[in-house]
């Protein structure tokens, strides 16, 4: 699934961000706002993160409202 | 009398630090050591290349004021095989392209790897979180300095690979490491915060390869992702430390196939003929692992293998990125 970074994740320190997961790549495509493929997010960065191909909140399948 | 100590070759053990270090500093005890499943691997020792220069004309032998150490320009590499686990792959991943967790991509903007994009270099002194402290514990030829540390560690190289015949069709993972910074026999005192005993991959759990959406039954693959490497210098002629690393040359990214010879080769024979148009390659267990090259090119020669019982096709192929910013080559594995 892929993820951009909210702006909490921006504020992040290199002890909890993914600098401290082993991927300072995936560090910074966040920081620029990029979608990254992630296959297991890590449990502390699930609140820093939004799911990039979720649909809109009240937008139904077929794309009315 | 000669000295009384020695080292067991099957005492020595490997342990790799990680984590944010300045580059040319040792990860330390407090800092993530990881005890991998390492299979073999080569010890690096200190030392140094001997440049002699011409001699003089008239004299039929090598004076000893025509040689120079040249420690100015040193660097180390050494080679460790891994059993291929989720932890091996993604720690090699991280060491190689500096993407260590799942899905690993190297991409067109991967560059050294210290995770700005297009980076081309490393710089001493600077925090990276791509370079490995490796600890031979026991390695070492003093009798109680008797571990070597190699620090600033990065992979040259990396290969996975899976073959029915060897390994017993596990996943196995080969990095050649490459440091500016000397190894050091010393008495380590670090131990593992982490023993990774995970299952490794396997050949025999893929579950869908693909070439071109071609169905592929695999004998054996393998995959390299490698790039060039020299080291900046020397800050002065008495330490010899690096200004840092930089990278001279493109990731180059090839491998080959072994396939059971059957229409899908035959469905590959423009590919096969070359068309010049790169096409996806995918190494697939049904979950868990999973190797992407979005372009490939067939590498030819591709040669049919008639040794066994029935026909095999070998396919070498090399990948790239469809554009500067594309990805190369994608590793999901957990």
């Amino acid at each position: 699934m892929k993820y951009k970074a909210k702006e909490s994740y921006k504020k992040l320190g290199d002890d909890k961000n993914y600098n401290s997961f082993n991927s300072p790549a995936k560090h910074n495509r966040l920081l620029a706002d990029e979608e990254v493929e992630i296959t297991n997010l890590p449990e502390g960065l699930k609140e820093h993160l939004s799911g990039a191909d979720k649909r809109k909140k009240g937008v139904k399948k077929n794309g009315r409202n | 009398m000669a000295e009384t100590n020695f080292q067991a070759s099957q005492g020595i053990s490997l342990l790799f630090g990680s984590g944010s270090k300045a580059l040319g500093t040792a990860h330390v005890e407090g800092d993530q050591f990881d005890a991998l499943p390492v299979i073999s691997f080569t010890v690096p020792h200190d030392s140094a290349a001997l440049e002699v220069a011409s001699p003089r004309s008239g004299t039929l032998a090598q004076l000893e004021g025509q040689a120079k150490h040249r420690r100015d320009a040193n660097i180390w590499t050494f080679d460790v095989s891994f059993k291929g686990t989720p932890t091996a792959v993604t720690y090699a991943c991280l060491w190689a392209f500096g993407d260590g967790s799942s899905e690993c991509l190297l991409a067109a903007t991967s560059g050294i790897g210290n995770g700005t994009n297009n980076s081309a270099s490393m710089t001493h002194n600077t925090a990276y979180t791509n370079a490995a402290t490796v600890v031979f514990s026991n390695a070492g030829s003093d009798a109680t300095a008797n571990d070597v540390v190699a620090r600033g560690c990065i992979a040259q190289s990396m290969t996975l690979k899976e073959d029915v015949g060897s390994e017993s069709g596990q996943l196995v993972c080969d990095v050649t490491f490459w440091t500016a910074y000397p190894p050091v026999e010393e008495a380590n005192t670090v131990t593992a915060d982490a023993t990774d005993a995970a299952a490794p991959k396997s050949i025999f759990s893929l579950s869908a390869s693909t070439l071109n959406a071609e169905p592929l039954l695999l004998n054996s693959w393998e995959l390299t992702m490698s790039r060039s490497l020299e080291r900046v210098g020397s800050q002065d002629y008495s330490n010899y430390l690096p200004f840092g690393y930089v990278q001279t040359g493109p990731w180059e990214v090839n491998g080959s196939l072994n396939a059971k010879r059957d229409d899908s080769i035959l469905d590959l024979i423009t590919q096969l003929q070359g068309d010049s148009t790169g096409i996806n390659l995918s190494i697939d267990e049904a979950s868990g692992f999973n190797i992407d090259l979005p372009d490939t090119m067939i590498e030819g020669p591709s040669t049919s293998d008639n040794g066994g019982a029935f026909q095999m096709q070998t396919i070498p192929f090399r990948a790239f990125a469809a554009s500067t910013t594309a990805t190369i080559v994608g590793v999901t594995i957990a």
